[in-house]
């Protein structure tokens, strides 16, 4: 019987054996995705991080346009729901050539980092198969993305950066595909959820790896009394998972809870080491602190690329929009300047971009207290290599039944793509121009691939 | 010669018997074994006569030699310890006066006579020594220095030295040292040592080289090695193992092209070395070397019950002992036909806005129906033919097509896609209702058409009937259709809405689609190889389409190879895929796409039934499977109201809501850094085999309460006896495959436990949490 002494032994015997072709040269053997690509590995470290806001936020009472004409057209769409309000009040922020626009002061704690160059936003950016024209959307006459306005249906899309919402996979994931070789021999998960399994993460080669905030992968059947019984009960499993079965697919399985074993090792030393910064106890809170404290591990990993998912729901605003959006965005708000100070805290502030997405933006015009689905939105990026200060993409047109709007309810055509939009971050990141297209496969319909908001 | 002695000694007597001298014994010396010498004692004494005593023995013995009374010395057969023995006369007259001579008895004297080469150059030399009484203890001495030295026989030794430079014109001495006791050394012989000579020749040109150099397998396993011979136009080289050509079946063989299998069993030492030595210069040879080691994680044998617990892996969401029992009582074929012919368990629709109960009654129904092989066919079905609780959130949007899939279960393909295409619930799902004709410039809706291609039917390339992609002149797969089949599709499709007064009528679920002709475009289509004429009505156009769909030849392949990779294995062979397929599209009556026949040909293959597991057999358990075929193993249950779903969306696996119309994982997904598919892997990352095994302690802990149930009672009844609980544990959740380490590995650990309720659960939670238990196989 041969019992290796570790697990990295243990692979590396299962690398060279004919029968088992599943593991990799050491630990975390499924996640790892090294292999024979022509990128040569990365000495510096990328993050880019995801913030999804659920239910499709309404960008219109994020930023609003603060010029007189602009502000206008503004207050006559948005009649009850326009800014400021009793609960929001607008913090003046102006992009750089002048133009004033208001952020939700429920972004209180992020509004400093606009005149730092820290913070930028982007307007009107959505899922399109080319650039569309009101004209064009009337009458059909291009492709346009399929069940606009279906929430189930526009969050895959906007997942899998894909108008179609085909494919099955995340454009996160392929980014993660696109610079696996930058991660060199490293072989901590690349692509990482910390809200669930998601289809942004996963990649035609990376798999979506989750990690749940707070939990360190501890497995309950090891907490029980007394120790000695459960640290026989540990031995026990670390053997079992080590045999080698001859049978690939259970070598397989065995390597996956392996990897849990490991990534409990890495993750339960996170807590002894806690940051300067104080998250807020929000679930979006923690989930940006796990991220964090992955980051924190770069060092122990050797990772140099990962993208982040986090998630943050309840923005379906059909009704009582005003307080519940602000609260909403003050949770993400707070929990974005908590987690950019704890990448300044790390170093690595100016390698750390995060951003907000939704699965579509919402109508101009009110139901009631809320509003309803729509299609364009603002988003905003966050971290030291964006060129911040600075409104980006082109501010559509507010009025209702106006050049950008599909109808006459507000609902705008995107005026800057998905595609262009992830594009620009993609390049930062590193992915390659040859890349590219299998990323962002209609990124070729647009004329501008980089929005140079980005380092 | 012995009289006259004695007549010396007589007439010495005679002569000195008034002197009173002292005896004195003639003559020491060697005396080679096995062989004698007369010794003689001077005695001026009378009487003259004497005694003689070998080591003070009267007359000796046979170890240290005998005397006789004339004084003639034996020397033993063996050389005693102590080879040097004292041989005394002694006066009869006067005991007091005595004299005694050593003797050594020595081996048989060895002797050099000539050495061939009589002249070596300086530097090293190999030289031939004659003589005789040489031996394997046989030492050439060149000068003062011994020689490595080889024992051809009595007369012949062989030996290699080195000449120092400074010896070179003159004669050095070589004699021949036989060690041991009694050993002897020979009188010398000159060698001449002559200047040196040329240098040695340079090494052969030839070269070879073993790639790779170094490899780890397990028993029984092979490795392909290539030799590469250069400086010769003969590129031929002979294998051997270990020194031994060809191997054997201790230390593994080789092929004459260089492929090695290494032997069953682990050799002494584990490691052996590959030589592949040029056939052209023997001299040149390149070496590999080889770790062997154990399968000791490999499965044990099985016990009875392995077959008809792999038959519920497949068939059913695992065993339970009844149903173990009852397939070994009447064997597959007789427990399919029961199983087809069980009535259906029905599957009610709470109405209202809960879809929870829905998914509470799906795991219990899993766990508990007794139509198990209908609840694992319609499971497989739900997988292809996708409706997620995602977006149909509502029960009226949901039950309705798990009805039809369980209904169709075990009927006939063709019938389960026309009932579903016109389901209003698949209608909301994929945007069929009110997917009305375009407008002049528009598209008709694409979202069903092109997954009812893609997903249900013939996916995107042309397949061979074993499953494989069809390729072009180029190897490039040829595509199954085009977007314009898909808008064909598309237009063929319109017409569709719920049921209601209008023409597009609001969402309704109370019933299936309805046709509007007024919505429907009527003219022609065209698909791939078939085409439906203008003026159609709705329906006749989506029986035209249905029609096409069904009879691609894609269909066959492409529904076998679904079921198979959710029924029975990931990677099944093409060979299995295609007699599959044949029953798919014949299945012996003329008809096609019979499911039962289908789901008969998948259960009953050789490859389904082969009971003894390889290479890349197998299928990892998904979620819902895990955990459901856990308890039903343990003979539990869930309870119909129970509240897992949250912890099954934890895992990836919300019940009833897979996140896309592409489930909740693509048959397509690999195996990360393997050539291997393996779908369910998508879902089963660090995270959720966590959760998982913290499901498994959960219920084993009894703190699922009513929801997850299991009885481990049979368990605690053995926990004292540490073989009895382990086979138990084996045969629940193994079937009696549990290798000797594992259960050694799971002895130690309960042995550490602190009751006979922790000893059970730490036993069946170690086994829940082994890849062999997580991979059906």
């Amino acid at each position: 019987m041969m019992k290796s002494p570790s697990a990295l032994t243990r692979r590396a015997f299962l690398r060279h054996s004919t029968l088992v072709a599943t593991a990799g040269a050491t630990g975390l053997a499924r996640l790892s995705q090294v292999n024979a690509h022509a990128q040569a590995a990365a000495t510096d470290y990328k993050a880019l991080v995801c913030v999804f806001l659920l239910g499709g936020n309404d960008g219109h009472n994020l930023i609003v346009p603060l010029n007189g004409a602009e502000n206008a057209a503004f207050r006559a769409a948005r009649g009850s729901l326009a800014l400021p309000d009793q609960t929001a009040q607008l913090l003046e922020i102006s992009a750089r050539n002048g133009t004033p626009y208001g952020l939700n002061s429920g972004l209180a704690a992020l509004h400093p980092l606009w005149a730092q160059g820290r913070l930028a936003a982007i307007a009107n950016v959505g899922l399109l198969v080319r650039p569309t024209t009101r004209a064009q959307y009337l009458a059909a006459s291009v492709g346009l993305p399929s069940n606009l306005f279906s929430h189930s249906d526009q969050t895959i899309s906007m997942q899998a950066g894909d108008p179609f919402g085909s494919g099955g996979t995340g454009w996160a994931g392929r980014i993660a595909d696109a610079t696996r070789g930058l991660n060199a021999a490293s072989t901590f998960p690349p692509a990482i959820s910390v809200a669930g399994s998601a289809l942004f993460c996963s990649g035609n080669i990376v798999q979506s790896t989750s990690l749940l905030p707070g939990n360190n992968l501890s497995a309950d059947g090891f907490a029980t009394w007394p120790a000695t019984a459960t640290a026989a009960r540990k031995q026990a499993l670390q053997e079992i998972l080590t045999f080698n079965s001859g049978l690939a697919m259970v070598q397989a399985a065995n390597d996956v809870r392996a990897d849990g074993l490991e990534l409990n090792g890495l993750l339960s030393g996170l807590s002894a080491a806690p940051f300067a910064t104080a998250f807020p106890g929000t679930s979006i809170g923690n989930q940006l602190k796990q991220v964090a404290q992955v980051i924190q591990l770069r060092g122990a990993t050797g990772m140099k690329r990962q993208v982040f998912f986090c998630a943050i729901g309840g923005f379906d605003t059909h009704s009582a929009q005003s307080w519940a959006q602000w609260d909403l965005l003050r949770q993400i708000s707070e929990g974005l300047a908590a987690f950019h100070h704890a990448t300044i805290e790390m170093g690595v502030a100016d390698q750390v971009t995060s951003f907000t997405a939704s699965e579509f933006g919402r109508t101009l015009q009110p139901s009631g207290s809320g509003s309803d689905h729509g299609w364009g939105n603002h988003q905003i990026m966050l971290g030291g290599a964006v060129r911040g200060g600075e409104l980006y993409g082109t501010f559509p047109n507010l009025s209702l039944g106006g050049p950008d709007d599909t109808g006459s309810r507000g609902v705008l055509i995107p005026t800057t793509s998905l595609d262009q939009f992830g594009a620009t971050m993609a390049r930062w990141f590193g992915v390659d121009t040859a890349s590219m297209p299998a990323v962002f496969p209609n990124l070729a319909n647009f004329a501008t691939a980089d929005l140079g908001f980005m380092i | 010669m012995t009289t006259r002695f004695l007549a010396l000694v007589v007439a010495a007597a005679t002569t000195s018997a008034t002197h009173a001298q002292n005896i004195t014994v003639y003559s020491s010396g060697n005396v080679t074994v096995g062989t004698s010498r007369q010794l003689t004692a001077y005695v001026p004494l009378s009487p003259s006569t004497v005694t003689w005593s070998v080591n003070g023995v009267t007359g000796g013995n046979s170890t240290v030699g005998t005397v006789s009374a004339s004084g003639l010395y034996q020397a033993p057969g063996v050389i005693p310890a102590a080879n040097t023995v004292s041989v005394r006369a002694t006066s009869t007259a006067f005991p007091a006066k005595s004299h005694a001579v050593n003797v050594t008895i020595t081996q048989p004297p060895v002797q050099l006579w000539s050495t061939s080469p009589r002249s070596v150059p300086a530097g090293p030399f190999a030289i031939s020594l004659n003589g005789s009484n040489f031996t394997a203890a046989s030492i050439v001495r060149f000068g003062g220095v011994n020689l490595p030295t080889t024992f051809v026989s009595p007369t012949r030794l062989t030996a290699t030295g080195t000449a120092p430079p400074a010896q070179a014109g003159t004669n050095v001495l070589v004699r021949v040292v036989n060690g041991g006791v009694g050993g002897t050394t020979s009188s010398a012989v000159q060698l001449t040592v002559t200047a040196a000579g040329p240098p040695p020749p340079p090494p052969p040109p030839v070269t070879v080289a073993v790639l790779p150099a170094a490899v780890s397998l397990t028993v029984g396993g092979t490795q392909s090695f290539t030799a590469g011979v250069a400086g010769t136009t003969n590129t031929t080289v002979n294998w051997s193992v270990n020194g031994i050509a060809g191997g054997n079946t201790t230390v593994g063989t080789i092929s004459a092209g260089g492929l090695y299998t290494a032997p069953a069993a682990v050799p002494t030492p584990a490691i052996v070395t590959v030589r592949a030595t040029s056939a052209a210069n023997t001299s040149a040879s390149s070496t590999a070397s080889v770790a062997i080691a154990a399968i000791d994680g490999g499965p044990g044998a099985g016990t009875g019950n392995l077959a008809a617990a792999r038959l519920l892996e497949q068939a059913a969401f695992g065993p339970t002992p009844a149903a173990i029992a009852r397939v070994k009582a009447i064997g597959v074929d007789a427990w399919l036909d029961e199983q087809f012919a069980l009535p259906e368990t029905p599957i009610s629709n709470p109405g209202g806005m809960a879809m929870s109960a829905v998914q509470a009654a799906h795991l219990h129904r899993l766990a508990t129906a007794p139509d198990q092989l209908r609840q694992r066919v319609a499971s497989a079905l739900a997988g292809i033919i996708v409706v997620s609780a995602n977006k149909n959130i509502y029960p009226d949007e949901l039950v309705p097509y798990l009805q039809i899939l369980s209904r169709h279960a075990f009927g006939n393909y063709r019938a389960l896609l026309g009932e579903i295409s016109t389901s209003a619930q698949m209608g909301k799902y994929l945007d069929l209702a009110n997917s009305n004709k375009p407008g002049p410039g528009g598209a008709a809706n694409e979202n069903y058409a092109r997954e009812l291609m893609q997903l249900f039917t013939i996916g995107l390339y042309a397949l061979n009937p074993d499953g494989s992609r069809q390729v072009d002149a180029q190897g490039l797969p040829i595509r199954a259709y085009t977007q314009h089949t898909v808008q064909q599709v598309a237009l063929a499709l319109t017409g569709w809405t719920y049921q209601g007064p209008a023409n597009n009528n609001w969402e309704n679920f109370s019933g299936p689609l309805q046709a509007r002709e007024f919505n429907h475009d009527t003219s022609a289509k065209t698909f791939v190889g078939a085409s439906l004429p203008a003026g159609q009505n709705t329906v006749a156009d989506m029986e035209g389409t249905l029609n096409w769909l069904f009879a691609h030849p894609n269909v066959g392949p492409f529904v076998s190879s679904r079921l198979i990779l959710a029924l029975v294995k990931s990677n099944p062979t093409p060979a299995y895929v295609a007699r599959v397929s044949s029953t798919f599209d014949n299945n012996g009556a003329g008809v096609r796409g019979d499911l039962k026949a289908v789901v008969r040909a998948v259960l009953s293959d050789p490859e389904a039934r082969n009971d003894t597991a390889t290479g890349n057999t197998g299928r990892l358990k998904d979620a819902i499977y895990h955990i459901v075929s856990f308890v039903r193993a343990l003979g539990g249950s869930i309870s119909p109201a129970n509240q897992q779903a949250w912890q099954f969306s934890q895992m990836g696996q919300t019940p009833l809501a897979p996140p896309s119309v592409f489930g909740y994982y693509s048959p397509l997904f690999r195996i990360p850094r393997t050539t291997l598919a393996g779908p369910e892997f998508q879902i089963y990352g660090p995270t959720e085999a966590v959760l998982r095994g913290n499901m498994f302690w959960s219920i084993l802990s009894s703190n699922a309460g009513s929801d997850l149930t299991v009885d481990i009672a049979p368990f605690t009844a053995l926990a004292e006896n540490l073989p009895a609980l382990i086979d138990a544990v084996d045969q629940a959740l193994l079937y009696g495959r549990m290798p000797a380490a594992m259960r050694q590995s799971l002895a130690t650990a309960i042995a550490a436990q602190y009751d006979a309720r922790a000893k059970a659960q730490t036993a069946l939670y170690l086994t829940a949490l082994s890849g062999l238990y997580a991979v059906q196989h």
